[in-house]
């Protein structure tokens, strides 16, 4: 399986520009990875959590705008906790409702346990604290891709993400290793077909295209050559998932089947120093995969491509040369000398010059689980009532609405992931096109007027309760609470005529005491939910965040 | 695809951002079959165009009482307004064919250009409007104008909304060509609320507004402008209704000069402009704020100025330019003054007490502004009571004389044609038509009958349309083997609809296209059977009888 560019995002590609080009004008960050000198203030701490974690609320800004540096970086990179595994909403074979399933020993009914697991996927970063974990979760979802359709045994899709969130700030050689003998991805990409005499070349291709080294190094230079990878895919052959059928399901997963491996040397080229991966003792074969692994993580280019990879992700996506050698580079130099371990690079990226320089922010667009995802948390919304099943027929709803923007959880369009993060010209650009526009123009319009609704639920944000939360109490002042509004969804501050017109939303021209005067008459009248002056508040409040949420501003992080 | 599913993948776009008319070139949808499909057929071709003055309107310094200003003079320590009176000598007169009408009641000094409408007979008011129990909260009395609810009644649907959604049910899945209603400004009005979503749509005059989409103040030149940009443009595009406005802007124009530094003049030349370039919509809303004139709504040093005087003066002004305009032009449905009507709404009127800040406060009833070709050229009502006998004293608020549903009610029963029966369902009001016995317009209750328009002005809009001029037209290949059909002889008109209906009475094609076009010929993509074509404008119909092999 080769990245292709059919998946739904790709199809306005007409519409995507390229990426500034040099000597446009346009002002880029000039700076490396030295320490940011700067004051640590509320707005640094913004930066910060913005790019970091999904949808981060006022209080969680506040908490982190008050520690150092040092304190804060460290608290973002706080390990992903242990969840609750998936329950079963909609039972199918041999599944209990509201009881998890993955230990089951059928393969059970894969619609409802993918349901179920992307629910689970929701309900997590939702719940997520102040931490990179779940972003960075997305990120390997995207770089070590499987989709659960294709994979066809939500139970192994379900350990994928184990695995994924327990290396989320791990080591990435580890984490490689790993996936490379799961039995989602055996399944994923072929491995399991990968036989003595028959090799299948899918994951080895994968492994050093999509995975490591990249096809090709900065000049345009390939990495490796075909015959590399199909030496690779001898290397491979000889694992097998031990899913059998419908039926049986064994622990572990998968199994190193030696009758299946290809026996011989594996000679590679020059790309890596012609070396031979040889073991000749049968108990010593599936030992290749470590030398293989090795082999690969010797050369540079694996920190390099991995280090562009997350500045794409939480930076920028184009690279310019400047970026190259002043921060790629040097980064590329830490992931090395850590032996691969990922917190060391984002540690120092977090706290760059480069990360807080004032041209970085408001640069990646949201993708659509930062943009819903985000506003349910940033918006504060009360959880749903009775969990856990109601809350996961929201969670359901609301993952319909990221499928709407072309993201579905668990299911990347292809292997290579979201075109947003490798599609050029556009990249981040492919997430809005004038459809997605639209859905997430009524994402806004029924989350915060309607809300998401399921059987009991109507899963929306207590706006009234929220501007009183993110103003520190000082709602009834119409100024700070449209600059409060402004600093939490916003990324970087707006013009003051952008702010006359939010403030014309509420009050069309009026004086600002009226604001006052209506906020004191809301609170009078608030215990009356269906009070008309109450409801007339809460209508205004929705046009309000109605029109922030539709702002190109909001639509960036 | 139902309406819900429908609007949740954002196919309409109506609920992005407004559309700016700057002159970008729209390409997105433009060419969608979304956008050449069903067109409902309008129930007419007539406008109304709503002003809405937010903030609460000094209705009794805008048509003044002056036979009341024995009360009025009194100082506000005893319930008047002295201190912000205007000189009786200096109230325009209501004047008409060289004699004063309406002794006792006079506009305000800065609306010549209105009192001249007056004199040409082109603008009517309506004394007292409000309802019982009003509300002197802004946003809960804007909600109660604009949705036409009783005053204990939260409503969600804006009074226009309901009509449009009761004409165009299938709006969501199928969006006529031409959006149904406009909104000059960034944020669609909640008037056109429908149950499911708000009908109309935004439209921004470059010229005046476009702070939220940064039309105004561009993006930093850095990489966050550069991708802010980026989405802005797309959001731009998603608005399905955006070339078809943008065609009509650009199609339309002015004949006549409008004020400068008059922002309702701008909103409104843009109105006057669309309708030229015949826009398809029935309704514009445009906005005037800065009415909540608490303090220096007049200058303490000459009443008939300050900042109410200034507001009345750009209003009065505007008005006179719009309808000038209109005058001066027609389109291809006929002379443009001929199908607007105006009409101006707020949220509530203000104290007759002045509050020692030469201002006002929060008050009830005020009148409204109607004005159009065809409005009856009155004032309904009379001057506002303002001493309250049975307490010997000034009163605190003014009367009601009309209930602002009546009004409303009755634009829907004349203007636009609808039966008594509908217009009760639309504003949840039993109605009164005049065609009881005894009928009292001035009792209060719901009117459909107030006489806003003028007796040479025939209400009834004839749903027949003329098909004798089209009577030589022809349509060929009949039978058509390929499903592509065209007309010949077409020679009236410019801009034509054509529907085909199978013989079971569903509608499976409709287009609009230029009369230039009917001859080159409409792939139609029909299955084998008889069919009804209907080819018409906005005046005109005819059908044919249509084999498809």
């Amino acid at each position: 399986m080769k990245p292709n560019a059919t998946d739904a995002t790709s199809a306005n590609a007409m519409v995507c520009a390229p990426p500034p080009p040099p000597g446009s004008g346009v002002s880029r960050p000039t700076s490396g990875i030295a320490r940011y000198q700067g004051t640590w203030d509320a707005t640094t701490a913004k930066q910060l959590l913005r790019t970091t974690v999904i949808g981060p609320t006022k209080t969680q800004t506040n908490a982190l705008a008050l520690l150092s540096m040092d304190a804060a970086v460290e608290r973002i990179l706080t390990p992903l906790p242990r969840v609750d595994p998936p329950i079963c909403i909609s039972p199918g074979a041999g599944d209990i409702e509201n009881l998890p399933w993955h230990l089951s020993t059928q393969r059970g009914n894969q619609f409802n346990r993918k349901k179920s697991l992307q629910c689970w996927m929701v309900k997590n970063i939702l719940h997520a604290d102040t931490s990179v974990g779940e972003n960075l979760l997305l990120f390997w979802h995207n770089h070590l891709v499987t989709g659960i359709d294709a994979v066809n045994d939500a139970r192994f899709t379900y350990y994928y993400i184990q695995l994924l969130r327990q290396h989320a700030l791990g080591n990435f050689k580890t984490l490689v290793r790993e996936i490379s003998t799961h039995a989602a991805m055996l399944k994923y990409l072929s491995g399991d077909q990968n036989k003595k005499g028959a090799p299948n070349e899918n994951y080895a291709r994968e492994l050093l295209e999509l995975f490591t080294l990249g096809a090709e190094d900065i000049n345009g230079n390939p990495n490796y050559t075909e015959a590399d990878v199909e030496e690779a895919a001898k290397v491979l052959t000889g694992w097998e998932t031990r899913h059998q059928g419908n039926g049986t399901f064994l622990n572990p997963h998968t199994r190193f089947n030696a009758n299946q491996h290809e026996t011989g040397a594996k000679t590679f080229s020059s790309h890596f120093n012609n070396q031979t991966i040889h073991r000749s003792l049968p108990n010593q074969y599936e030992r290749e995969l470590d030398d293989l692994i090795d082999m690969i993580f010797d050369r540079e280019e694996v920190a390099l491509f991995l280090v562009r990879q997350l500045y794409t992700w939480f930076v920028y996506y184009d690279i310019d040369s400047n970026t190259e050698s002043h921060v790629i580079a040097p980064l590329a130099q830490i992931l090395r000398d850590n032996d691969y371990d990922v917190k060391p690079v984002l540690r120092t990226l977090f706290k760059s010059q480069h990360f807080y320089d004032a041209h970085a922010a408001g640069t990646v667009v949201k993708n659509p689980a930062s943009y819903v995802l985000g506003s349910i948390r940033q918006f504060e919304t009360p959880e749903p009532l009775n969990f856990p099943k109601e809350a996961y027929m929201v969670y359901y709803r609301v993952h319909q609405w990221m499928l709407d923007m072309q993201m579905e959880l668990l299911n990347p369009p292809n292997v290579a992931g979201w075109s947003a993060y490798y599609q050029s010209p556009g990249y981040y650009q492919r997430w809005i096109n004038t459809a997605t526009y639209n859905a997430r123009s009524s994402f806004a319009h029924v989350f915060l007027r309607q809300g998401i609704y399921s059987a009991t639920t109507r899963y929306k944000p207590n706006l009234p309760l929220f501007v009183q939360s993110i103003t520190g109490m000082q709602a009834h002042d119409i100024n700070v609470l449209i600059q409060s509004a402004v600093d939490l969804l916003l990324p970087v501050d707006i013009t003051s005529n952008q702010k006359q017109y939010l403030k014309d939303i509420l009050l069309n021209g009026l004086p600002d005491f009226e604001w006052t005067v209506e906020w004191s008459q809301y609170m009078l009248t608030a215990v009356q939910a269906s009070n008309p002056t109450s409801v007339a508040m809460r209508k205004k409040l929705e046009d309000f965040f109605y029109e922030i949420m539709n702002m190109a501003e909001y639509h960036l992080n | 695809m139902n309406r819900r599913h429908f609007l949740k993948q954002g196919g309409l776009g109506a609920l992005g951002l407004p559309v700016v008319l700057n002159g970008i070139s729209f390409n997105s949808l433009a060419n969608s079959k979304l956008m050449q499909a069903l067109s409902a057929v309008t129930a007419t071709d007539r406008i109304l165009v709503l002003i809405q003055l937010h903030g609460g309107n000094d209705g009794l310094n805008m048509v003044i009482p002056t036979s009341e200003y024995s009360y009025l003079s009194q100082s506000s320590n005893s319930g008047g307004r002295a201190d912000i009176l205007i000189d009786e000598n200096a109230v325009l007169q209501f004047m008409y064919n060289g004699v004063q009408q309406h002794a006792g009641t006079g506009l305000h000094p800065a609306m010549q250009a209105l009192s001249n409408l007056y004199t040409d007979g082109h603008l009517g008011i309506i004394q007292g409007v409000g309802y019982p129990n009003p509300s002197f909260s802004h946003f809960r009395a804007t909600d109660i104008v604009l949705s036409g609810s009783d005053s204990n009644v939260y409503e969600d649907t804006g009074w226009i909304g309901r009509y449009l959604n009761n004409e165009h049910p299938n709006y969501a899945t199928t969006p006529p060509a031409d959006p149904l209603a406009i909104t000059i400004g960034a944020i669609g009005s909640n008037v056109y609320n429908g149950p499911d979503m708000n009908m109309g749509i935004a439209v921004q005059n470059s010229q005046t507004t476009g702070y939220l989409s940064g039309n105004v103040d561009i993006a930093p030149n850095n990489l966050y402008g550069y991708e802010l940009t980026h989405i802005r443009n797309i959001a731009q595009q998603s608005n399905t209704y955006a070339t078809a406005i943008s065609n009509a802007y650009n199609n339309g124009g002015n004949v006549a000069t409008y004020p400068a530094n008059n922002p309702l003049a701008q909103q409104l030349q843009t109105v006057a402009r669309l309708i030229k370039g015949d826009l398809g919509s029935n309704f514009y809303m445009v906005n005037m704020g800065s009415f909540d004139t608490h303090d220096g709504q007049v200058n303490a040093s000459d009443p008939t100025t300050g900042w109410h005087a200034n507001l009345l003066g750009q209003l009065s002004e505007a008005i006179a330019a719009f309808m000038t305009d209109l005058g001066s032009m027609s389109n291809s449905v006929g002379a443009m003054d001929e199908r607007v009507l105006g009409l101006t709404v707020s949220e509530f009127g203000r104290t007759i007490n002045a509050n020692g800040n030469h201002g006002t406060d929060h008050g009830t009833t005020a009148p409204m502004l109607l004005f159009g070709k065809h409005v009856n050229p009155d004032i309904l009502g009379s001057n506002p009571t303002i001493w309250d006998a049975s307490q010997g004293a000034i009163k605190d608020d003014l009367d009601m004389q009309f209930d602002f549903r009546s009004v409303y009610g009755s634009i829907f029963h004349q203007w636009f044609n609808l039966s008594t029966p509908v217009v009760d369902s639309l504003l949840n009001k039993s109605f009164q038509d005049g065609s009881q016995p005894g009928q009292d317009i001035f009792d209060g209750g719901f009117h459909c009958n107030l006489p806003l328009f003028k007796s040479t002005f025939t209400p009834i809009i004839s749903s027949i349309k003329d098909s004798a001029a089209l009577s030589n037209v022809v349509l060929y290949p009949n039978p058509t083997s390929d499903g592509v059909i065209r007309f010949k002889e077409v020679t009236l008109g410019t801009q034509y609809e054509v529907a085909i209906t199978t013989t079971a009475g569903q509608e499976v094609f409709r287009q609009k296209m230029a009369a230039s076009a009917l001859a080159a010929g409409l792939d139609c993509d029909l299955s084998s059977g008889s069919y009804t074509v209907s080819l018409q404008n906005k005046t005109h119909q005819r059908n044919f009888a249509l084999q498809v092999l």
